[in-house]
């Protein structure tokens, strides 16, 4: 049962990170390619406070978020003039930046050793950490659908839709992106902390591009500004390389298969049903 | 003229070596209808966007009852003095036209933790009576990328008159409009003057100007050639020439 539960574990935190994603780039036009960076910055300062400074898990993953939001502030005020295209590069650099520290500043981040560590008492099951983290995101799906329900929401969605438009209404749309990023990479490092207390175990290598490839899948398939979207193609998305697990190949030819599984996943959406399954805005 | 509510004083504006203004100076008088006018290329729009605060003057003055707005930026001029609306048409492709309307009327709503603990709301009236003002006539659902163009111009009046504003500008209101939307347009401009609104606008159908516009402006290559009332205006050796090229 135990491989069951950690499935369940993964599916959590999978969604609260394509959710978040899904918070910046479908429900409000903000192309962050650093997202998988804020995921990681969240799961190492899970791990540094917890190991390093004995904090409590539940605070440490609530530092993780904190942390996540402020790195992520420093960002986006940094990319202030950025847009479109040119936001997505930026980020997509930061993320390059935030994998080469976690490499190479081995006092902290252990480098290619990680961070290894147990996971205390009352959590040390799979299953009572599947409990404990569907306790955390089943806050964070609550907070995030109401955020996107709330009027805030609607700003979100006509920063996307049109910034000069919004701007002409009196809004200031540098401080609501700034917002929309923060909240996203809040829940980003969140998801970080929980992954982090759910391998037990912290390496640069969690945090690469090709998890961006499976957040991707996970809100192209499930559509942009959706979140039962997010929801549905969570699962699907999570359990699709553990059912390539079961098949009779060689495990040489597994790895690549997944791989290729959510490339496939992508272009199948985009060519059949490009809002994904639930979508409310188109891919631009 | 005089108790003018708004005053630009020499007001320069170029992109690359062409000059687009070239020292404008102007005073608009409040509660009437003042109309910009003149050929394309006169610089019309970019004075506009200037008074918006969407572009940036090279030299020059801005003055909104004597206070000087020239260095604040698009979205505090909005915030706090003007609604706009502009030439191209512009909607929230994937917000409906109720949610346009409670985001010109919301002052709050990006303020995120109080529109999550107490978010502003608005009545149904409120939003019906936004959109009945400017005779617009869809389901309160309708998306804003679905509406057709004269519609849209429709909801985004709607939406520079429901924002909190003491002055309105609208750039070419009915380009492109069908005939009876005309009407409807120049009927809700009236009504809006009647309720005491200033209203500066940028037009190119002459009918329209001369009928509902208190005042005229006219333009050509950046500089004023002319101002006054509408029988003034069409009587003017100088806009003959310049504007309807005779």
């Amino acid at each position: 049962m135990n491989y069951l539960w950690t499935v369940c574990t993964q599916i959590g935190i999978f969604l609260i990170l394509s959710l978040s994603f899904n918070f910046s780039l479908g429900f409000s036009g903000l192309i962050n390619l650093g997202h998988i960076a804020f995921f990681g910055l969240g799961a190492y300062m899970a791990s540094i406070a917890y190991t390093v400074y004995g904090i409590p898990v539940i605070l440490a993953i609530l530092f993780a978020g904190v942390f996540a939001m402020l790195i992520s502030m420093l960002l986006i005020s940094l990319c202030r003039k950025l847009e479109g295209d040119y936001l997505a590069l930026a980020t997509l650099g930061f993320h390059f930046v935030i994998y080469s520290l976690f490499l190479n500043l081995e006092g902290l981040t252990g480098g290619t050793r990680g961070i290894v560590f147990t996971r205390p008492e009352f959590i040390k099951s799979e299953f009572s950490y599947l409990l404990f983290s569907l306790l955390i995101v089943l806050l964070c799906l609550f907070f995030l659908k109401r955020a996107v329900d709330s009027p805030f929401g609607k700003v979100l969605g006509a920063l996307r839709d049109d910034e000069q438009l919004l701007r002409s209404l009196g809004k200031n749309s540098f401080i609501v992106k700034v917002k929309a990023i923060c909240i996203s990479s809040f829940f980003a490092g969140i998801a970080g902390g929980l992954y982090a207390f759910y391998l037990k175990y912290t390496h640069p290598d969690f945090f690469f591009l090709a998890e961006l490839v499976v957040i991707l899948s996970i809100v192209i398939m499930g559509g942009l500004g959706s979140v039962r979207g997010t929801i549905v193609a969570s699962f699907i998305v999570v359990l699709l390389p553990e059912v390539i697990r079961f098949l009779p190949l060689h495990s040489s030819v597994i790895g690549p298969i997944r791989q290729l599984s959510y490339a496939l996943v992508i272009i199948l959406i985009l060519l059949f049903k490009p809002r994904g399954f639930f979508g409310k805005v188109d891919l631009k | 003229m005089t108790s003018s509510i708004l005053d630009i004083k020499a007001i320069h504006k170029s992109f690359g070596g062409n000059k687009a203004l070239n020292g404008i100076s102007l005073g608009i008088e409040a509660k009437k209808i003042t109309a910009i006018i003149g050929p394309n290329g006169s610089g019309k729009s970019t004075l506009f966007n200037i008074l918006t605060r969407v572009l940036k003057q090279d030299s020059g003055e801005i003055f909104f009852k004597g206070t000087e707005i020239s260095k604040k930026e698009d979205f505090q001029i909005s915030s706090e003095i003007f609604s706009r609306t502009f030439q191209e048409t512009r909607a929230f492709g994937y917000l409906s036209i109720e949610d346009h309307i409670k985001l010109a009327l919301a002052k709050e709503d990006s303020n995120f933790f109080r529109s999550l603990i107490k978010p502003e709301r608005f009545g149904k009236k409120i939003i019906l009576d936004a959109l009945a003002l400017v005779g617009l006539e869809k389901p309160l659902e309708s998306l804003g990328g679905d509406i057709s163009y004269g519609q849209t111009k429709l909801l985004t009046l709607a939406m520079a008159v429901v924002k909190s504003h003491e002055m309105l500008f609208l750039d070419e209101p009915v380009a492109g409009v069908a005939p009876f939307l005309r009407q409807q347009i120049a009927k809700t401009l009236q009504k809006l003057r009647q309720a005491g609104e200033t209203i500066l606008l940028i037009e190119h159908d002459m009918n329209f100007v001369v009928r509902i516009a208190d005042f005229i402006v006219v333009m050509d290559a950046g500089e004023v050639v002319a101002q006054g009332s509408a029988d003034e205006i069409v009587n003017d050796k100088e806009v003959l020439r310049c504007y309807l090229g005779r």
